[in-house]
């Protein structure tokens, strides 16, 4: 029993430290958070825990532009794939609660094209 | 700066689970993540010589880690934190939370839209421009009054359009950004005229502050939210382009009646003559007259501004949403149309005032009188006058020669002509020069040294005078002990100049840079304590304490302009005997100054001895309010004591004099000095009072009777005669109270202490509030005694 218990709690040990170690070397990266509201905060991860509320710094918001905005660009441009920006603008620290993040991405610097 | 905007591709998704798998081939696609964090196996692949493929600018990808990252949380124990070393909980308290609306700015309510359905292309109605031009004003007003951009001018729909797109030039700066078909009315561009106009307004005003060496946020924000305001582009074309826009106001068609003709026109030309007045970089002597013409056009827009019709739809928080803005939302900020005037016409007029330095007499003593008018000026000028007021006395058409300090202790310490300071003395071969040569350069390079030293603390005061009064208050206290550094430095100076001086027979006044600094630190301190009672931070259960303070600095004072004026007795017996009767006026003239100075502090340290007595008779009988400062005891709390008098603890240690903080002041033996004896109207102490109301009032009376001229303050000789009658107002008052409570002590029948006593004076004290018309001058709160008639007292 005990040994069962023993191998349960260094399992646990075991996961939270891969855990912190992993989100560690994710620390000073930048990170894009999509929110539940469709928006979507570009920053520098400064910190979590465990209910993944994550305060990112120098942070930019970017806002999808709105249906009428596309709809306005493709019919003046004629261009079904018209480009059309996004809605950006500087909002310097935040916190994003966990519960509203939906999606989390990496943004990664790498060198060349790669050695494959 | 801007990140680029991000992608919804999610291409290199299957690389999320790369690292758990070091087998797997798209590892490889993993190459050297200059993070590091990746696993050892990555850093064994990595080949040698990688440098001869590797394009050293770095690409970026976006890769998917939501479910990595998710497990990663939720492994964590409850309450760990993974977080930068450098990230401090005390700073993401600053934090803003996203979805939380009170704090995030960006968050949409369901149904919700970002943007304003607001069309800014629509045709106006010229009542509806009048009417948005108005409220532009009461934002630009708000924005003075300290409120940012974001909750002003800037949720202006227009303004915001003009500036959404980062205009560089006039032309560029459009409602929208397509060719628009040339609208039939002309309402828009006289609209657009007048934004723009608004627009370089601010960019002036921020400017002006900002230019100031000394300024805080929490008067006046200056933040534009990454929004250039034109800053690059000259005054004359904004002018230019409202003059253009005037004339066409002509050609508005028949059916616009001339009374909203007017009311436009008069808006356009208000605009340009601000522009003007506030156009950097005109000399101080030149600025005169600029603010009358923008008070005229004031009042003709106050009256035709019921012609207007306001357009709320065209202002909106939603724009806030855009900017660059670290904080929440806050909502706009309302301000009456008559209110905005009103504030409108307290910063011309006081903008009007500051720009009358450049008029009166080229003297530091004369530029300190009319500072100090100007910071007692009500209602207190906002920041924007404030730095006008800076940049004007900062100016080079300013200097007195030769340099400030010098010319300041020059007038206040030695006599005119005197061989220290006159320069035709400090030509080593100088005709007539008594001394010798060498030790005139000794002094004249001790002066030049001195000189140099005082720049930086006079500086720094005369930045205090430009803040409002809290600030100027707090700033003394520190500008004060800066000073008290001076006094070493000017100890230096002063035996360098006696030892350079021999045993010559100039009977100059003993330690004269000393003297300059003491005289100037006192002043300061007076200052202080007056500063105290006027930002109603004394309490009146502190009165008696502050006063006796204040009469016992200003007593300090003249102790210090004594020598100076001894010093002058065989300055004019020389001169005498020498009969030069030109040099002889004007050391007669000089003296006549100090003289006043002398009778003003005496008169003055009079008053505040009288009034603390005063104080201390009327606590001591419960007729003001003891305040918790009290103890039971009736004295001062020691610890409270040494709070109140940090300013000037430890001030004055090399004065060669007293501290000037006094140990504890015991009013027990006081109080029951006065308890005993008081019921006897005759007694001493009553006496003593009234002796000291008659000398403040005598030496106040000469003071008057002198001049404004006569202290150095002839550019704000209204208001200095005006001060100088309300201490003499100040002076009656208190003698009649005195008078008043010693007729209720004779008439009262008294055989005991106590209420019961107390009640049979049958009188009650009132220390005047702000505001009321006993209080003659905001410093100096002189206690009314009220007669209370027999059904009141029950």
């Amino acid at each position: 029993m005990a040994t069962a218990l023993d191998n349960t709690s260094s399992q646990v040990s075991v996961e939270n430290a891969e855990a912190t170690s992993y989100l560690e070397d994710l620390i000073g990266s930048e990170l894009r958070i999509h929110t539940s509201d469709n928006r979507v905060f570009g920053g520098v991860l400064k910190c979590t825990d465990k209910d993944r509320n994550v305060i990112l710094g120098v942070t930019y918001e970017y806002r999808e532009p709105s249906a009428e905005a596309i709809r306005k660009a493709v019919e003046e441009s004629g261009n079904p794939t018209a480009p059309v920006n996004w809605i950006s603008r500087f909002v310097g620290l935040v916190v994003v609660p966990g519960e509203h993040i939906r999606k989390i991405e990496l943004q990664e610097k790498y060198y060349g094209s790669g050695y494959a | 700066m801007t990140a680029p905007p991000p992608t919804n591709d999610t291409q290199s998704a299957s690389l999320s689970d790369g690292h758990a798998h070091p087998s797997a081939p798209d590892v490889a696609q993993e190459p050297a993540r200059p993070n590091g964090g990746i696993e050892a196996a990555h850093k064994t692949q990595l080949p040698l010589r990688l440098a001869l493929r590797q394009q050293h600018v770095p690409k970026s990808r976006t890769v998917d880690i939501t479910e990595r990252f998710t497990k990663a949380c939720s492994a964590l124990k409850t309450g760990q934190l993974v977080k930068d070393e450098y990230f401090t909980l005390f700073e993401s308290i600053s934090a803003i939370e996203i979805m939380d609306p009170k704090m995030d700015s960006g968050m949409l309510q369901p149904g919700e839209t970002l943007e304003d359905d607001y069309d800014v292309m629509r045709p106006l109605l010229p009542e509806e421009l009048i009417g948005i031009i108005d409220q532009l004003l009461c934002f630009e007003m708000a924005w003075h009054q300290g409120y940012p951009l974001s909750q002003t001018l800037f949720t202006s729909i227009y303004i915001d359009r003009l500036l959404a797109s980062n205009p560089r030039t006039i032309d560029d700066a459009q409602f929208t950004q397509k060719d628009a078909p040339e609208t039939e009315t002309p309402f828009l561009d006289i609209l657009r005229a007048y934004c723009l106009g608004v627009i370089k307004s601010c960019d002036l005003v921020i400017a002006k502050v900002q230019s100031t060496d000394y300024y805080e946020e929490e008067d006046f924000v200056t933040q534009t939210f990454n929004r250039s305001l034109f800053p690059n582009l000259p005054v004359e074309d904004f002018v230019e382009m409202l003059d253009y826009t005037m004339d066409k106001v002509d050609s508005l068609p028949s059916e616009v009646n001339d009374s909203i003709r007017m009311a436009i026109k008069d808006r356009l030309y208000f605009r340009r003559q601000l522009l003007l007045a506030l156009y950097l970089d005109l000399p101080p002597s030149e600025l005169a007259g600029s603010w009358e013409p923008v008070l005229d056009s004031v009042n003709g827009m106050a009256v035709s501004a019921q012609l207007g019709q306001s357009v709320q739809s065209a202002f909106s928080t939603k724009i806030q949403r855009r900017l660059a803005s670290t904080v929440p939302p806050r909502p706009i900020v309302e301000l009456s149309f008559r209110d905005a005037v009103a504030q409108l016409k307290n910063i011309i007029n006081d903008c009007s005032y500051a720009s009358r330095l450049a008029a009166i007499p080229k003297l530091p003593a004369e530029y300190e009188s009319f500072l100090w008018a100007f910071a007692a000026r009500t209602p207190a000028p906002l920041c924007y006058p404030r730095a006008y007021m800076a940049r004007i006395l900062m100016d080079e058409e300013m200097q007195t020669p030769p340099s400030i300090p010098f010319a300041d202790f020059e007038t206040l310490v030695f006599p005119p002509h005197s061989p220290i300071t006159d320069p035709a003395d400090w030509h080593p071969v100088a005709e007539g020069s008594t001394s010798s040569p060498l030790s005139k350069a000794r002094i004249a390079r001790c002066l030049d040294l001195f000189t140099e030293q005082a720049g930086g603390p006079l500086y720094e005061y005369w930045t205090a005078l430009c803040q409002n009064k809290c600030r100027l208050r707090r700033m003394l206290t520190r500008v004060v002990r800066t000073w008290d550094k001076l006094q070493t430095q000017a100890q230096a100076a002063d035996l360098e100049i006696e030892s350079a001086l021999g045993d010559s027979d100039h009977r100059e006044p003993c330690n004269p840079l000393s003297l300059w600094v003491q005289c100037k630190k006192t002043f300061m301190l007076e200052q202080i304590v007056l500063l105290g009672f006027e930002t109603n931070i004394h309490l009146p259960g502190e009165y008696a304490l502050m006063y006796t303070f204040l009469a016992r600095i200003i007593s300090r004072r003249a102790r210090i302009i004594q020598p100076i004026i001894d010093s002058y007795g065989p300055v004019l017996r020389n001169l005498e005997a020498a009969e030069d009767t030109q040099k002889l006026d004007d050391v007669k003239e000089r003296l006549r100054h100090i003289e006043t100075l002398l009778h003003l502090a005496k008169g003055t340290s009079a008053l505040a001895k009288a009034l603390g007595d005063f104080y201390v008779v009327l606590a001591s009988l419960d007729l003001i309010p003891r305040i918790t400062l009290y103890e039971k005891s009736d004295e001062f709390n020691e610890n409270q004591y040494q709070l109140r008098m940090r300013p000037f603890l430890g001030l004055g240690a090399e004065d060669n004099d007293e501290d000037i903080v006094p140990p504890l002041p015991s009013f027990n033996g006081k109080i029951t000095r006065c308890l005993l004896r008081i019921r006897d109207p005759d007694e001493d102490i009553w006496s003593e009072i009234e002796d000291q109301v008659r000398i403040a009032r005598v030496e106040i009376s000469k003071v008057k009777a002198a001049g404004a001229g006569a202290v150095w303050a002839s550019g704000v000789k209204e208001e200095w005669e005006k001060g100088v009658d309300g201490l003499l107002k100040s002076c009656v008052l208190l003698g009649l109270g005195i008078a008043t409570f010693k007729d209720a002590l004779k008439k009262a029948d008294i055989e005991e202490f106590g209420w019961q006593w107390l009640k049979r004076l049958g009188v009650r004290v009132e220390v005047p509030e702000v505001g009321s018309a006993w209080r003659y001058l905001e410093g100096w709160r002189v206690p009314r005694i009220v007669r209370v008639e027999e059904k009141d007292g029950k």
